[in-house]
Order: C-alpha cells, then structure tokens, then sequence
C-alpha cells in the first residue's frame, strides 16, 4: 500500500515538474545571442544615462541661483525612476513573451521570489517610490535619520546618500521610513533653522545678552534678515541658557554660520565681562539638567 | 573641440552675407563693409573719462529730488509732527547719492530761504564706534542753538547713511541714536537723508527704519531722452558719431536713427542708472581711421580719426564662489569700504579679505582707489541680478 502511494505521489511530482517547465518555456522567449546582446546594451545604456542624469542635473542645480538648487535637484529621484522603469520594461519584453496570462504569471511568482528572498530590498524600493511622492525627504534637504545627520546628495530607488558634516558618505535603505522618525531642517526650502546655545551665570544682565545675540545675527553676513531671528531663554539649576535662533541665507553654511555667531558673540561677552556658568559650585545631578 | 568652434564661427564670418542677405528686402543691396574699430588711446580715453567726470550730476535726478523735497517740505510745514518731519532719498549704491544731494540742495534751500545744517562726514570714520558720538555732539550742538530760539525750525541733512553705520557690532550705534532720534526728537527738526537702497533694505529689515521716516523716495531710474540730453554736451564737445545698431534693431525699428537706438539701447542695459550708463558708453567708444579730407571741421580729435560709439554692452560676469558674492553684498550694502572695514563687515581676517578683493580687483569686478574699494558700476546690474537670485535682500521690491 506504501509503494503504491509512493509511486502515485513521485509521478504526480514529475507530472507537476514538466507543466512547470512547459510554462516556463512559454514565459520566457527563445534567447539568442542577439538578444542576449542588445540585453546588455540596453543595460549599459540605463547605467549611463543614469550616471549621465546624475551628473547633469547635480552640475546644473549648483550653477544655476540657489533658490532653484532644490527644486532642480528634486528632478533627479523621478528621473532616474523613469529610466530604471523604462530599462525594466524594455528587457522584460525582449526576455518575455508577455501574454496577459504570463504577465499575471510573473508578477506571482516575482512577488512571491521578492516576497521571501528580497524582502527588505523590495522594502526599501516601495518605500522609495513611496517617498518620491511623500517626500519625507527630497535631494538637498538636511536630514537626520537615526544617528545620522547631513545633506540628501542622491536619491536612489532603493536608498538614500547623505554628506554628513564631516563629509563622510552615509547610505541608508529608504525603509527606515517605516520605522524611523525622518528630520528633516529645511523641507526642500534653502534655508535651515540654526540654533546656537549660550550659558551664562544667573546674575548677568539679560537685556544685554539678548541685545548682543539679536546684534550678533543681524551682523553676520550668512544671515537670512528675510527670516525671524529669535532669542529665547531657559532657567537651569546651573545657569541660564540662551538659545539664538536664526537662519543663514544657505543651508549648507550651517556650520560655519554658527561657529561666526559664536565667535563674535563670545569676543562681545568677553567686552562686555560677562560671567559664564561655574559648573565647579554645584551638585553633580545639577550639572546633569 | 575648440578648434571645431573656431571653425565654425571663421564659416559664419564667411557666409555672413549670404544668411543676412536673405532677412534683407532688398537682396541687391551691398553690404556695407566691416569698419576696422581700434581702441581709444589712453589720451583720449583720458579726455573722454574728464569729460563724463565734469558733467554734473544727472538733472533728471536733481528735479525728481526737488519734486519730493518741496512736497515733503510742504507738508511738514502746515503740520509739524514726528510723523512727517524726515524725506529719505535712495540711489542705486553704485551712485553717489550725496553728489546729487549736495547740489539739488544748494539750489532748493536758496529757493526756500532756508540754513541747512549738513552732517560734516564726507566718508565713513575709520573707528566706526564713533559715529554715534559725532552725531549726538553734532546734534546736540544744533540743539543748544535751537533751544537758544525756541520753535525756530530746522533743516539738518545726512548726505550718505551709509558713512553712518558698518555692519558690525559696534557699527550700528550710530543708526540707533539716529532712529531714536526720529522716534523722539524735536518735531521742528527736518531731516534730509541720502542712501543707498541695499543699505537702506538692511536697516530697514533690523531697525524698521521705514516706520520712523515720513517719506522713501527711490531715484527713478533715467530714460533714454534724459540721458542722450545729459551726455549732449560730451558728444559734441568730441564730435561722437553712432554706429549701425545690431541687425535686430535695424529690423525693429527701421524709422529711428542710428543715435536714438544706441541711447534707448544704453539705457536698456544700464537699467536706468546713470552711472552704469556712463562707464558702458565709455566702452563703447572706439575710433577709426578717416580720409584727411574727410576730417576738414576743426573739432576736438587727432587728425584722421573719428569716435564711432558702437553698440553699447555690458561685460559678462565671471563666474563668482559664495564667498566672492558675501565681498560683493558687503560693498553694496556699504557703497564704498576700505580693506579693514571690509573684513570687520564679513567677520573675516583681513588678510583673507585682501586676497579675494585682490582676485576680484583682477577681475575687474570691484575697484580699488586709494586703499578705498568699490563695485565697478559697469558690473552693477549683473552683480544685483546674481545676488538676488541667490537670496541676498537688494532692492525694496
């Protein structure tokens, strides 16, 4: 009774494996060494026109005025979306005899391959193209994901390249949009919000502080005077904190925006003697707040 | 690459004749042949330059600011407050808007039988904390003469804000006294101030200056009438002839002559600021070699050579770095600053200011005239365009 279970069961398998293969053969077409060719011509072409794109728009975003660096640059995601769907497409007919009924067939099978072996892959490019629409965050913005903070320099289909201050490359899979909180400072605006933190002792006089970090913003060549320029205040334990808030007239002087209002504020307050936080006279848990 | 670009521009030299000949109506008529244009001699150029630098000050200018100061004036008169006791003048910062104050004023206040009191800066301090001292020592002298004769009225002019103030910490003490001046001070004070709009733009943006004033009033830019009326006296004296226009003018505008096209041209690039106007005329003056019999009249040129104006341009900029386009706001914003105060309004070592105002100088961007630096108005409208389009606040617009 086993053996004849067996059998019956190693022939349906058989009968299953040559159905299978037939399917197959009709799904995709006769290859040639022709087509194999222009298969890999067409590749080439994608890889450098993307490359080409790439380069273009980067060039012309940073010659052209800053108010449209962004908006150019915004170009480059949906660019290169329509040539990688383009490329796919066109090797899917080359390689496929796409019938409706074998069009539903791969879509299956491709969904169920990506489904278990590319999960996170697949993942990544729906988010990805969820995002071009979404923009969470655009090619340009200043963003911070997880631990990492810097400008968006490319927008793949499956990731995201951001310059970190101290111009290290970070690349990071666009499916941490599910998952992580995305910051971004400018949101496709040139402009970013800057803030600036100064401590001082208790018994300092406040209207001149506040005086000299408004005077420090206005005078200091990156400032957007178009955008407010706050001072707003805090009371610690230790101290009082002042935080400057301004924004520099581009994005991308950040750093050195703030390192000028710093310098220039802090060579005031030394005018002016004005006395800083002595951390030394209070408790440890203090120091912590 | 570039010799297939030379290539090609020597078979458009070549076959010029041949494309032109087909937009012509009369395809028979000769094409004139290409005058052989040489550069001013530096005698010349010389005379050339004195002469536009002795023109006065364009008079268009003079009566738009007399128009307003009547105006203003008046006003103030029937009803002394602090709301209408000052007239604000702005000019491009590439002209010297204290020159025209100067001498719109001497006439106005001979009309109106009234002292002005004028603010004894002719440049910015080399200490720019001083400022605020000299004007309350010099207002406050007016004040003991004025208290001396209770309700006698007053005229006190500013002739340039900029010499006021520097963008630094300790450089707008000076305007602060000022606004509380204007916010507070005697109702029976008038107050006649000159600037530029970039500098004005800034104050504006921190202090709200235009809140405290009774009248802005912009220079309008000159139209082309005004100007061929104001470089008259120039042409004559030099006996200036006008080349053909460009083909598209000679297109267009078929019934205007060769002299109207060039200054509505002029004007065109210069956008209506005169000193634009000036040095873009001054390099579109060339001269070419005559028949002596030809030159017969006794005018003011060597023998045998005849100033042609050619169609005026404007020079392309070259390409700028961000820190290049801060320099260039710094100079719009100040009008006119030496090495020091230029660094102390970037925040940066002088010595990094040298070298860049050294490549710019170069460029022939900026200008630099006994150690004091400028924009070289010819690059003015391109310059205003480029920061402008990246984020700098300019005009009043």
């Amino acid at each position: 009774m086993f053996t004849i279970n067996y059998h019956l069961h190693l022939f349906a398998q058989f009968a299953g494996d040559t159905a299978t293969a037939t399917e197959a053969k009709e799904i995709v077409s006769k290859l040639t060494t022709y087509k194999l060719i222009q298969g890999l011509l067409i590749l080439l072409a994608a890889y450098l026109t993307l490359k080409f794109l790439d380069k273009l728009v980067i060039w012309l975003s940073e010659r052209i005025a800053k108010g449209w660096r962004l908006r150019v640059k915004q170009f480059l995601p949906f660019l290169r979306m329509i040539v990688l769907t383009t490329s796919v497409v066109v090797l899917m007919n080359l390689f496929l005899n796409l019938s409706k009924e074998n069009i539903l067939a791969v879509t299956g099978t491709v969904a169920v391959a990506l489904g278990f072996a590319f999960k996170d892959y697949a993942s990544s490019i729906i988010a990805g193209i969820v995002g071009l629409f979404e923009s969470p965050y655009r090619v340009g913005d200043r963003i911070k994901i997880g631990d990492y903070y810097g400008e968006v320099i490319s927008y793949g289909l499956r990731s995201v390249k951001i310059q970190t201050p101290d111009d290290s490359t970070i690349t990071i899979p666009h499916n941490k949009i599910w998952t992580e909180a995305v910051s971004n400072s400018n949101a496709g605006a040139l402009e970013a919000q800057v803030v600036t933190e100064f401590y001082f002792a208790h018994d300092i006089d406040i209207n001149l502080v506040k005086k000299i970090l408004y005077r420090v913003a206005q005078t200091s060549k990156y400032t957007a005077l178009k955008l407010p320029i706050v001072v707003i205040m805090e009371e610690k334990p230790w101290g009082t904190a002042f935080k400057l808030k301004a924004y520099p007239l581009d994005a991308r002087d950040e750093f050195i925006y703030k390192t000028d209002l710093i310098t220039r504020a802090k060579q005031t307050f030394a005018k002016n003697k004005l006395t800083y936080p002595n951390l030394s006279a209070i408790s440890p848990t203090s120091k912590n707040n | 690459m570039a010799k297939a670009i030379e290539k090609f521009w020597s078979w458009l030299a070549d076959k010029r004749n041949f494309i032109f000949d087909r937009f012509t109506r009369d395809s028979q008529q000769t094409q004139e042949p290409e005058k052989s244009l040489i550069k001013l001699p530096l005698e010349l150029q010389t005379k050339l330059v004195d002469a536009l630098e002795n023109l006065p000050s364009n008079p268009s200018d003079q009566q738009a600011i007399a128009k307003c100061l009547d105006q203003a004036y008046e006003l103030w008169q029937e009803n002394c407050n602090n709301a209408n006791n000052s007239v604000v003048i702005l000019s491009s910062p590439v002209t010297a808007v204290s020159r025209i104050l100067f001498e719109t004023l001497e006439e106005w206040a001979e009309q109106k039988q009234v002292l002005l009191k004028l603010l004894s800066l002719k440049a910015r301090p080399i200490d720019i904390e001083d400022v605020a001292s000299k004007l309350e020592q010099y207002l406050k002298s007016s004040d003991a003469v004025q208290n001396s004769a209770e309700h006698q009225r007053e005229i006190v002019v500013i002739p340039n804000l900029s010499w006021c103030f520097l963008r630094s910490m300790e450089g707008l003490a000076g305007i602060e006294y000022l606004q509380l001046l204007l916010c507070n001070g005697s109702r029976n004070r008038f107050w006649i101030i000159g600037g530029d709009e970039v500098g004005w733009q800034y104050l504006n943006s921190i202090f709200g200056l235009e809140a405290y004033c009774g009248k802005v009033f912009t220079l309008p830019g000159i139209n082309s009438g005004e100007l061929q009326e104001w470089l008259e006296p120039v042409l004559q004296d030099l006996d200036i002839m006008f080349d053909n226009p460009r083909i598209d003018r000679q297109i267009l505008d078929r019934e205007k002559d060769n002299k109207t096209n060039y200054f509505e041209h002029l004007t065109d690039i210069s956008r209506g600021v005169s000193t634009v106007a000036v040095q873009a005329f001054l390099k579109s003056i060339y001269y070419e070699e005559i028949d002596q019999d030809q030159n017969g009249k006794d005018i003011a040129q060597p023998q045998g050579k005849r100033l042609i104006a050619q169609t005026p341009q404007l020079p392309q900029l070259p390409d700028l770095e961000s820190a290049d386009q801060y320099l260039l706001y710094s100079l719009l914003l100040h009008g006119d600053l030496t090495i020091g105060s230029l660094a102390q309004s970037l925040g940066d070592l002088e010595m990094e200011v040298q070298t860049r105002v050294q490549l710019l100088c170069r460029k022939g961007v900026i200008q630099q005239q006994d150690r004091v630096i400028k924009i070289n108005p010819i690059y003015y409208p391109r310059v205003k365009q480029v920061l402008t389009n990246n984020n700098f606040i300019i005009s009043r617009e």
